[in-house]
């Protein structure tokens, strides 16, 4: 070793160590000896000659074998004879019913060459108003599941479905000779037609009962109902005309009751464009919800504690003479104080607010609160007018679910062997029911288990009989959730597989023998009997059947009896028992429901609307709270309750209470399929037999370990001074107060430099295409994000790629927090390509594969593009999105890359692979459809006509799309408002997005 | 430049040939079958007795 080393020198060879002669003449010559000497062929040796000839050869062979793919795509054949109602090209819509949850939301089906490729609301229906939900937007990939069952099966073997009838309706027939019990098990039942078919199946085999089970349900509310007005129907809410909304965990405009009418009505006084209308919203919850961010104020008060909430309210207010009680309840809360509940300011807010609003304002609280809080919050409601806002010709009608107690009995009746045939009637009660009810193990008491489902799940492998069930979109059939409708359901496509409609299949039970149209005539029967006979329409009966099997929807005359409140009722209050300890409170997930969508990957991968978190469920607690603990983000707590216990990552959470911890529901599963299975974390077993989802008195601890939850956000950091609001200081988010705008409109728009561009403009002549999003309207419920991934054939990629940040979505929400992270205030912002006018991403791609149209749109040219991801590096919005692999193939083992899944895509849209960068196009596919269609009719172009898909998903119309050049057109309007604005605008880069920006409705000028 | 072996020349001949028969008989319908991408064909047929709507 030389002695003249220095101390941290770096060398790359012993000859630089050593200080050579020629290696310091190399460091001196820029090019190696012999790069620049002319080439001499008489130099090439022999050797290397005949070898070039070999090598050439052997590689020309291979690559005359490697230019065949292997992978065979088949033949395209046109039609021999083609089918009436198919034209080549061109898209044919059906209207039918979702009835992938108990809302039975009228759908629109869009098919191209006899496939379903698209679900969007149908416009008709006088519920849903041609807008549906994220699942119900991503629930056609379960059409196309390769997964899904493709035959009857006893055990793991694959039976004929003759062989099946027959042997069930033996055993149905010695159930019934032997005394014994038939279980008929199914989820909460919304069709009249098949009530009518389970009535007829009861009828038949007398020893059958029926029992209705759902983990997530609106049970509490009803029986509250029931106790105080009779009836455990329920009159819709007029959200439009509500001034004050008070809700008591209640994520109304997330996932619960109707919340896509919810958002709608909601919205429709949340205006500020049209007219300045708003109402003002107080939300009182201990875990922060999609309602929550859209709060005016928010309270933090722990499910445990609404009672004490409520009862203090209806004491401030007693003790103020806003209303009067009766001396049961005087005596009952005369004891409680409101001040405990949050700062006192907000808290006079509200009681001046429900004081001055009666007949306007309406307290609305949770479906997972006990049935006293319901009570409680029923009888303020009566004496604060709220009656007002009960829409009573809208009755939501109540299809009972069994008791706790009545599944017992039925557990007690299979471990007794009293029940010699259970058939779960597309459900899944092994997942569902808590483990504490024993169910999985008494099955195996019972002889003959049937299952009837779509794909396999935890029930149908705990059972003998699994008979594969159309999927909705291949199914016959009808809905009524409110007394006044009545929607049909219509397959739009034979079915992919032997499977059969679940309903025929009792139906074969009863009559002994199948026939493929025995349910069809049934349902065409039934009409006949509840709807035509009803209505007396002029028409005949066919002709009206066709009329409403296309329009998805028929209105009937509704009751408008408002019923009086039943004061007795109030003597179901208690004290409620005082608890400082940790309670778990078990929500729905948002995205997956009750699990049902846990094979969904497109559902899985859109992120959480709060947490922006994907693939996982996780333990929400407050930052407070996790310090206590000495937790962080993503390491392991254990909850236990009842010798029970789960170990679950943590996300900390602004805005939790610090008593509170939150986890999703419907994770966890073990039968969901390749996608779903061992996604999160189970906390079903935590669950007693009262079924209620909030459980008291948890035990919670740290445990060794850490899990990495993906997030597609990262929380930033409210204390550090840093970034600190970074979004409002960078004017990425814009917000004020209602008061500010009324004194000045032109609050944030005073100071604005004027911006300098080394480009020269570019008049657009024609079309110039551009979008607004109404930041007052957006709830985040991410069905923009999922129309988009449907319409654009978005791939899944995978919790490993998210956290790398390779997600692809071309659309996202982004969540920021201000303020403090004990009471944060929440602004979304969906974001997606600007098409901006000044593209930085233009300029730099060195092939040009992305480039500007003369109608305004920033232009994406696949095959051109090499994949430099300059254009992405110099995005300013990071909208741009770059496909590593082909996730198609990437994805779980090529899981979504067959025939089947390929069905799915939508013709219009290129399917991209790996290397291409992509981005939101503005749904150029259907701009040159309307431009073509207005071609052939040789009508100009008008730009309303043109609606992308995330516009038409939207429940509360946040986003607006057309052409800017057209100065009677909204988009024009919106572009113009004084509460327009666009994210970062000084970098002069002309986005043609333009957002309004949020008014809050508060008491002062300030936002907090 | 060097004068053609004319066995040497054959030799390669064969060799390429050979190597060519060898690789264009692999069993590609066995590779294709234990890989994830199935072959199934799809039976995708639509309800005649869905009726449709002319417009949205």
């Amino acid at each position: 070793m030389s002695s003249s080393l220095e101390k941290n020198k770096y060398w790359k060879s012993l000859e630089e160590l050593n200080n050579s002669p020629e290696s310091i003449k190399a460091k001196h010559d820029e090019f190696l000896e012999g790069v620049v000497d002319k080439f001499d062929s008489s130099k090439l040796s022999g050797m290397s000659r005949r070898k070039f000839l070999a090598v050439l050869s052997a590689s020309a062979a291979i690559a005359t074998t490697a230019c065949t793919d292997y992978r065979d795509k088949g033949e395209i054949i046109p039609y021999n004879k083609r089918p009436e109602e198919i034209l080549p090209g061109e898209t044919n819509y059906y209207a039918s019913t979702c009835t992938d949850c108990s809302l039975a939301c009228g759908i629109l089906i869009k098919t191209r060459e006899g496939r379903p490729i698209k679900i969007d609301g149908n416009p008709d229906h006088p519920i849903n108003k041609g807008k549906i939900c994220a699942k119900g937007q991503a629930s056609i990939l379960s059409l196309y599941d390769p997964e899904r069952l493709k035959e009857p099966k006893f055990g793991n073997q694959n039976i004929t479905w003759e062989e099946a009838d027959s042997k069930i309706i033996t055993a149905l027939n010695n159930a019934v000779q032997n005394g014994k019990q038939i279980a008929f098990f199914t989820e909460k039942l919304f069709s009249p037609t098949t009530k009518k078919v389970i009535d007829e199946f009861v009828k038949k085999y007398p020893t059958a009962k029926v029992y209705s089970y759902s983990l997530i349900s609106d049970k509490n509310r009803r029986d509250a109902w029931f106790e105080t007005y009779g009836s455990s129907d329920l009159p819709s809410i007029k959200w439009n005309e509500a001034e004050i909304i008070l809700s008591l965990d209640s994520d109304f405009l997330g996932v619960e009751g109707n919340f896509i009418e919810n958002m709608r009505l909601f919205s429709e006084k949340r205006e500020v464009v049209k007219k300045l209308d708003l109402n003002r919203l107080y939300v009182a919850e201990g875990r922060l919800s999609a309602t929550g961010m859209m709060a005016d104020y928010r309270i933090r008060v722990a499910p445990n504690q609404q009672l004490e909430f409520i009862y203090s309210i209806i004491n401030e207010l007693s003790n103020a003479n806003v209303i009067t009680v009766n001396s049961i309840i005087k005596s009952l809360v005369s004891n409680y104080s409101i001040e405990k509940f949050g700062s006192k300011e907000k808290i006079n807010n509200l009681l001046k607010d429900l004081s001055s609003n009666k007949g306007k304002s309406i307290i609305y609280a949770g479906d997972t609160l006990s049935k006293e809080v319901h009570i409680a919050v029923n009888y303020l409601n009566e004496l604060l007018g709220a009656s007002n806002l009960y829409d009573w010709k809208n009755i939501n009608t109540n299809s009972q679910l069994s008791s706790s107690k009545e599944i017992e009995e039925l557990i007690s009746n299979i471990n007794s062997k009293n029940v010699e045939v259970v058939i779960h009637f597309d459900s899944n009660p092994v997942y569902t029911l808590p483990s504490s009810f024993g169910y999985k193990e008494a099955l195996k008491n019972v002889s003959t288990v049937i299952t009837l489902t779509e794909s396999e799940n935890e029930t149908s492998v705990a059972g003998n009989f699994t008979l594969p069930i159309n999927h909705m979109l291949e199914s016959w059939g009808d809905a009524s959730t409110r007394n006044n409708i009545y929607s049909t359901q219509q397959p739009v496509i034979n079915p992919i597989f032997n499977s059969r409609q679940k309903e025929s299949i009792i139906l074969t039970w009863i009559n002994q023998k199948y026939d493929v149209n025995n349910f069809k005539d049934f349902l065409y029967n039934n009409f006949n009997e509840i709807i035509y006979k009803r209505l007396k329409p002029l028409v005949d009966l066919k002709l009206f059947w066709q009329t409403t099997l296309h329009d998805g929807v028929v209105k009937l005359e509704g009751s408008s009896t408002p019923k009086v409140f039943n004061v007795s009722s109030l003597t179901k209050l208690r004290m409620p028992a005082s608890s400082n300890k940790f309670t778990l409170h078990l929500t729905e997930s948002f995205l997956i429901g009750d699990g049902r969508f846990a094979n969904n990957g497109w559902l899985q991968e859109t992120p959480h609307p709060v947490t922006k978190v994907t693939w996982d469920n996780y333990a929400a607690i407050s930052p407070k709270f996790a310090k206590e603990l000495n937790v962080e983000m993503n390491d392991l707590i254990e909850i236990s309750h009842n010798d029970k216990s789960v170990s679950l990552p943590v996300l900390v959470q602004p805005g939790m209470s610090d008593t509170t911890i939150n986890v999703e529901l419907g994770y966890g599963r073990t039968n969901a399929g390749d996608v779903g299975n061992e996604v999160g974390f189970n906390l079903i077993p935590l669950i007693g037999k009262d079924l209620s989802l909030i459980i008291e008195n948890v035990s919670v601890k740290k445990v060794e370990g850490k899990y990495k939850l993906a997030s597609t956000q990262e929380h930033h950091s409210l204390d550090d001074t840093f970034v600190k609001d970074l979004h409002r200081v960078r004017k990425i988010i814009q917000e004020g107060t209602l008061k500010e705008y009324r004194k000045n409109p032109k609050f944030f728009h005073e100071q604005e430099d004027e911006l300098v561009s080394i480009t020269r403009e570019h008049e657009y002549k024609g079309v110039k295409w551009a979008m607004a999003i109404d930041l007052n309207k957006c709830t985040s419920c991410s069905a923009c994000i999922t129309s988009c991934n449907v319409e654009n054939n978005i791939p899944v990629v995978g919790k490993d790629q998210v956290l790398v940040g390779r997600e692809m979505q071309w659309m996202r929400i982004d969540r920021y927090y201000s303020g403090t992270s004990e009471d944060p205030i929440v602004s979304n912002q969906p974001m997606l390509c600007q098409h901006c006018d000044n593209a930085p991403c233009e300029n730099v791609c060195p092939v040009n594969a992305t480039n500007h149209s003369e109608d305004g749109l920033n232009q994406m040219v696949y095959n051109r593009c090499v994949g430099t991801r300059y254009c992405s590096n110099n995005c300013p919005y990071k909208v741009r999105r770059y496909n590593f692999f082909n996730f198609r193939d990437h994805f779980e083992d090529a899981y979504y890359e067959n025939n089947l899944t390929s069905m799915l895509n939508n013709p219009e849209v290129t399917v991209r692979s790996r290397g291409v960068m992509e981005k939101c196009t503005f749904c150029i596919q259907r701009i040159m459809e309307v431009r073509s269609n207005a071609i052939r009719d040789g009508k100009p172009l008008n730009g309303n006509d043109v609606k992308t898909a995330c516009q038409v998903a939207c429940p509360t119309n946040a986003i607006s799309f057309g052409d800017a050049n057209d100065i009677n057109s909204e988009i024009a309007k919106l572009r113009k408002h004084e509460l327009s604005y666009h994210v970062l605008e000084e970098l002069n880069v002309k986005p043609n997005v333009t957002y309004i920006a949020k008014l809050r409705n508060t008491h002062s000028e300030d936002l907090i | 430049m060097e004068k053609l072996n004319r066995k040497k020349f054959f030799s390669f001949i064969t060799k390429t040939v050979f190597f060519t028969a060898v690789v264009s008989f692999l069993p590609t319908k066995f590779l294709n079958s234990v890989s994830k991408a199935s072959e199934e064909k799809v039976n995708i047929k639509i309800n005649p007795e869905a009726i449709k709507r002319n417009k949205v």
